[in-house]
């Protein structure tokens, strides 16, 4: 004598997890009560596929077109496994969809903002954080910022003279530069345009890898006051305003109303920290900068010399600054290096 | 002319649906309610389309439930058994009665259809 028969097992699983309690045991009777009589008079097999097709119109009826009941009315209903509430507010969640079309449209627009946004944070993330810079040596490069923790500065720019210092007496570096962005107005054959340039100390370019191959660097001498206007252009103001010309080297450009040598064109494809930059020129200090202490606005790089250590640069920086806090109490009082 | 009070007025399944269940007496459920309608009028009547009417009948207060003793053969489960209430009563006669009245003296008229 072979087994009793029994219903589809998948078709009742379902039936057991999606009815709605207050009728789950009626309505499994009734199929269960089907199915026997079926099995007697027409066989198993199609038994089974009547229970299939009952227990698919029972689903339609009863568990997709319900409502959810306050649970106030339904008290019994609160002890609902965590499943069968997810599927609830799933068919609810797609039915209120369906039927708000434009509703629909505004959360998927949201979803999609967040999204895009989500993903331009991780591009900066990865330029910032991941992605190892393009300059050589890149490992060994270091922000050197002061800090003035009697009034609550953690990170603040570099006043011209405690730079320069720095760069006198600091034997961590094996290079040290100052920089900051100008914005330069070049005129020229067409409409006036503000370009984006940096000015970098001695050394800056060459610490971040940007050597021109049209042309050259800027000499040293070239960093010293009445000598600075000499100007090297990044590779893309130099395709856009000079269509790539080879003879530009040697011109003389207006530049905030000075007239400035080009002496070299940058390769393609350097950015500073991402952003374009149109043009560089050299930061020439006067006397009056070099005695400057209390005005601090210089960004400063230093690329650390192989075999020293980060904190082995800290530890000097910060012996460097408590020094130039005891020579110079009036302008330095309070301010370290990190 | 005024709709305050509910109307009575049934759609066709939910006539056959209260007949079946006045037919039946103790033993309207499902399951026999849809076999009545299967065995009289010969057509096919799913139980989701049969809960789904007697869902919105009991709503109306159409019918009422009571829960029914379990069997073997349901697995042990209980059955939900239904009666008409008076209201049901009252939509069914009032049905009925239209269906006679637009009916009546139609005879030669309805054979040639």
């Amino acid at each position: 004598m072979s087994r009793r028969p029994t219903p589809p097992r998948m078709a009742r699983w379902l039936l057991e997890r999606l009815l709605p309690r207050d009728e789950r045991e009626f309505v499994l009777g009734d199929l269960e009560e089907t199915f026997a009589t079926t099995q007697r008079t027409r066989g198993a097999a199609k038994a089974r596929r009547a229970y299939r097709r009952a227990a698919s119109s029972a689903l339609r009826a009863l568990a997709m077109n319900r409502r959810r009941a306050p649970a106030a009315d339904h008290p019994e209903r609160r002890g609902d496994g965590t499943m069968l509430n997810l599927l609830q507010d799933l068919r609810f969640s797609l039915r209120v969809l369906a039927r708000r079309p434009g509703f629909t449209a505004v959360a998927v627009l949201t979803l999609a903002l967040g999204i895009g946004a989500n993903t331009a944070i991780f591009t900066i993330a990865h330029t910032l954080l991941i992605e190892q810079l393009p300059y050589p040596h890149a490992e060994r490069l270091t922000t050197v910022l002061e800090n003035n923790l009697s009034r609550g500065w953690l990170l603040f720019t570099v006043s011209p003279a405690n730079f320069l210092d720095w760069r006198r007496t600091a034997t961590s570096f094996d290079a040290i530069a100052a920089y900051g962005t100008v914005t330069l107005n070049y005129r020229g054959s067409d409409a006036p345009e503000r370009l984006r340039a940096l000015s970098g100390t001695e050394g800056f370019l060459e610490m971040l890898g940007g050597t021109p191959p049209r042309g050259r660097g800027f000499l040293l001498d070239e960093f010293s006051p009445g000598r600075e206007l000499v100007v090297i252009l990044n590779h893309g103001f130099w395709q856009r305003a000079f269509g790539g010309r080879e003879d530009v080297v040697g011109q003389a450009v207006t530049l905030n109303g000075l007239r400035y040598e080009v002496v070299g064109v940058m390769g393609p494809g350097w950015t500073f920290g991402g952003r374009n930059i149109d043009a560089f020129v050299p930061r020439a200090f006067t006397d009056g900068d070099s005695q400057a202490r209390g005005g601090h606005f210089l960004r400063v790089i230093g690329r650390i010399r192989p075999g020293v250590t980060t904190d082995q640069a800290q530890t000097e920086m910060s012996a460097l600054a408590e020094r130039l806090e005891r020579e110079y109490p009036d302008t330095n009082a309070g301010w370290a290096s990190s | 002319m005024s709709h305050k009070s509910p109307p009575l007025y049934l759609g066709e399944f939910e006539i056959l649906i209260l007949l079946a269940v006045v037919r039946l007496a103790d033993d309207a459920y499902g399951v026999t309610i849809r076999d009545e309608i299967e065995r009289e009028t010969r057509r096919e009547a799913t139980l989701g389309a049969i809960y789904k009417t007697l869902g919105r009948l009991d709503l109306k207060g159409y019918v009422a439930t009571r829960l029914g003793a379990p069997t073997p053969e349901r697995g042990g489960r209980r059955k939900k058994l239904y009666r008409l209430t008076a209201q049901g009563g009252r939509a069914v006669r009032q049905s009925l009665g239209d269906l006679r009245r637009l009916t009546r003296g139609l005879g030669s008229e309805l054979e040639a259809l």
